[in-house]
């Protein structure tokens, strides 16, 4: 193929156009850092309509873990590639202290109101829009009898059908703490939980290298049995799936999905809307349903279908929960996830 | 005539060295420049980075062992790929048009997809273990996803188009006389293939051997999907390490170390092996 002068010139200038046209509709456009899965196809379906209708914006949503959401903000602080972004516990806390965020403007947020206080983030950084919890995911197919508490995992009738993920996530993090605990351990000493898991390697049959893929693996069938999050579990049912969710004996352990605006974001004010949007009842409620199935954090919100399996409001649900306090053991994280590496290998 | 030649030479490669420079070489520089940094916000030299990257000796098994993980799947790949370029020395333009064809067509799928197509191949309930069982071969499913044999099949796959168009190019350039020559004098075929062909084709293999371990020893979608979170490869930690637990400065370390040991590496097997050459010629 022969490309002349001319050709070349109408592409470059063509390119150049289509550069310069998302510049001026960016008054209109708000960027939203969603999570992988079946939260990032609710926000399309559910919160891009909202955000067009009520503030005539459209709005554009990518997938991705916080961790690598941390990276990118970090790269181009001045101009940050996002507005809006959930956050998990763990990495709000670095989120915070890096000054990636900007505060929520609680008085211009009329659906502030109605959020229990343990739902604000305690520096005024946001508001919870969805709760996640953590229990035991199973095949009921090959698991006969439904599991009730992490000690299960340990069953010798299950060698090599349990999965599990190491701590450099929110759920391997937090399965090591439950464990712990079990055994004398706590939120700061997880010293019996790594000699549990050393003990459990003997039933492991896989370690994926993130909780989207031992959710790939119990769907699959590589493993059978493993901690994962309430979310996945209700996604993959919902589509049909041989899986059920266990609560833990030793209670549910829950996270906020905290809704922030990032700081410098291009469209402050609209950033701001946003967020209240993500925590209105009527937002909420479509996306508690199926097939998104989040367990919503406004209590006004009722639950239905799957969620119910969780409690049958949100403030049972809250009642229920477990929220571990981050702040005490993010420090010690980076020396976790190194030590599991480590030690629980083959 | 001929200076103005190759001034004009060096003017038309001037777009692709600013841009080789203004997106490679300065990356780079950033990187060595964390790496040399106790923090990310301000620069502060300490060398503890290094120091811990190549003390620690956690971590240097985890060098050792992916460089040792791309050697492996080099000689396997060299291994799937000379049958193939010895077919292809035999065809006609059509066959050898065909055979290339088919080498090119997974370079057609992303690499981030064939991955997924090999952890169900390789999967439990995946199609190897599902027809081995209705068959009666195995009675248990076999353990193949996030094993080590697994991940180098794999990755042989990925990376055979690499090794086996070098090898193909060399193949073809052999003389074909010099094969029937040694037909003639009564050779059988196996010492024809090691003192004619191997030899004249080594130039091909020694090109697709590096482009293979340089590939697969830094193959990180694929260490990490088919060889599972036990299995844990330089890129991988580099990964934790960054990502993770934002240990931004260590990461850089540890990717400079990579880099200079695979560096290493292939300037040693690419003059080791022209010295060889030349020796031959000789």
């Amino acid at each position: 193929m022969q490309i002349d002068r001319r050709t070349m010139l109408s592409i470059l200038a063509g390119s150049a156009m289509a550069g310069a046209f998302p510049a001026m509709a960016q008054s209109k456009e708000v960027f939203i850092a969603t999570y992988p899965g079946s939260v990032d196809e609710g926000f399309k379906a559910v919160v891009g309509p909202q955000i067009r209708q009520k503030f005539g914006a459209t709005s554009a949503f990518s997938p991705m873990l916080n961790t690598d959401l941390i990276g990118r903000i970090q790269a181009s602080r001045n101009n940050p590639p996002f507005d809006v972004a959930i956050w998990d516990n763990g990495p709000i806390i670095t989120a915070k202290q890096d000054g990636l965020l900007e505060k929520f403007s609680e008085k211009d947020s009329p659906n502030y109101a109605s959020m229990p206080a343990n739902l604000r983030d305690p520096d005024g950084f946001g508001p919870a829009m969805a709760l996640t919890s953590i229990g035991i995911a199973y095949n009921p197919k090959k698991i006969k009898t439904p599991p009730t508490s992490w000690n299960d995992l340990w069953n010798p009738e299950y060698k090599g059908r349990v999965g599990i993920v190491g701590p450099a996530s929110t759920l391997g993090t937090t399965f090591l703490i439950e464990v712990a605990k079990l055994r004398g351990g706590s939120e700061t000493n997880v010293e019996p939980g790594f000699a549990a898991l050393k003990e459990l390697l003997a039933n492991v049959g896989a370690i994926p290298p993130n909780p989207g893929a031992l959710t790939t693996a119990l769907s699959q069938g590589q493993v059978d049995i493993a901690p994962n999050f309430f979310n996945n579990v209700a996604a993959l049912k919902a589509r049909g799936a041989d899986i059920a969710f266990a609560v833990p004996s030793s209670g549910l352990p829950l996270q906020t999905v905290t809704a922030a605006v990032i700081k410098n974001a291009r469209n402050a004010e609209l950033a701001q809307k946003v967020v209240d949007l993500l925590i209105d009842p009527a937002v909420q409620a479509q996306l508690e349903a199926a097939p998104w199935i989040m367990m919503p954090a406004n209590p006004k919100v009722a639950l239905t279908g799957f969620n119910r399996d969780v409690g049958a409001t949100v403030g049972e649900v809250l009642k229920r929960g477990i929220f571990l306090d981050w702040t005490k053991f993010i420090a010690s994280r980076p020396g976790w996830v190194e030590r599991f590496n480590r030690e629980i290998r083959v | 005539m001929r200076a103005s030649g190759t001034a004009s030479g060096y003017l038309s490669a001037a777009p692709l060295a600013l841009l080789f420079t203004v997106a490679y070489l300065v990356p780079v520089g950033i990187l060595v420049i964390v790496s040399l940094s106790a923090s990310t916000s301000g620069f502060d030299f300490t060398l503890a980075h290094y120091v811990e990257a190549l003390t620690n000796g956690f971590n240097l098994g985890i060098l050792s062992d992916t460089l040792v993980l791309g050697l492996q799947v080099s000689f396997a790949t060299m291994l799937a790929a000379y049958p193939i370029g010895l077919l292809f020395m035999r065809c006609g333009p059509r066959g050898r048009a065909i055979i290339v064809f088919l080498i090119l067509l997974p370079m057609l799928t992303n690499t981030v997809v064939r991955t997924f197509a090999w952890m169900i191949i390789l999967g439990r309930e995946g199609v190897i273990n599902i027809s081995l069982l209705s068959i009666g071969w195995i009675e248990e499913p076999m353990r193949m996803l996030y094993t080590r044999t697994g991940l180098i099949v794999a990755l042989v796959q990925i990376f055979l188009p690499l090794m086996a168009l070098p090898i193909n190019a060399s193949l073809a350039r052999i003389n074909d006389n010099l094969v029937k020559a040694a037909e003639g004098l009564g050779a059988s075929r196996f010492y024809i293939f090691r003192t004619v062909i191997l030899p004249l084709s080594l130039p091909g293999a020694i090109a697709g051997f590096l482009l293979t371990f340089a590939g697969s020893s830094t193959a990180f979608v694929s260490q990490t999907l088919v060889g599972g979170g036990r299995q844990i490869f330089m890129p991988l930690l580099i990964y934790q390490q960054a990502i993770g637990v934002q240990k931004w400065n260590a990461a850089a370390a540890l990717s400079i170390v990579f880099a200079i040991a695979i560096l290493a590496i292939v300037f040693t097997m690419n003059r080791y092996s022209r010295k060889y050459l030349r020796g031959m010629d000789a």
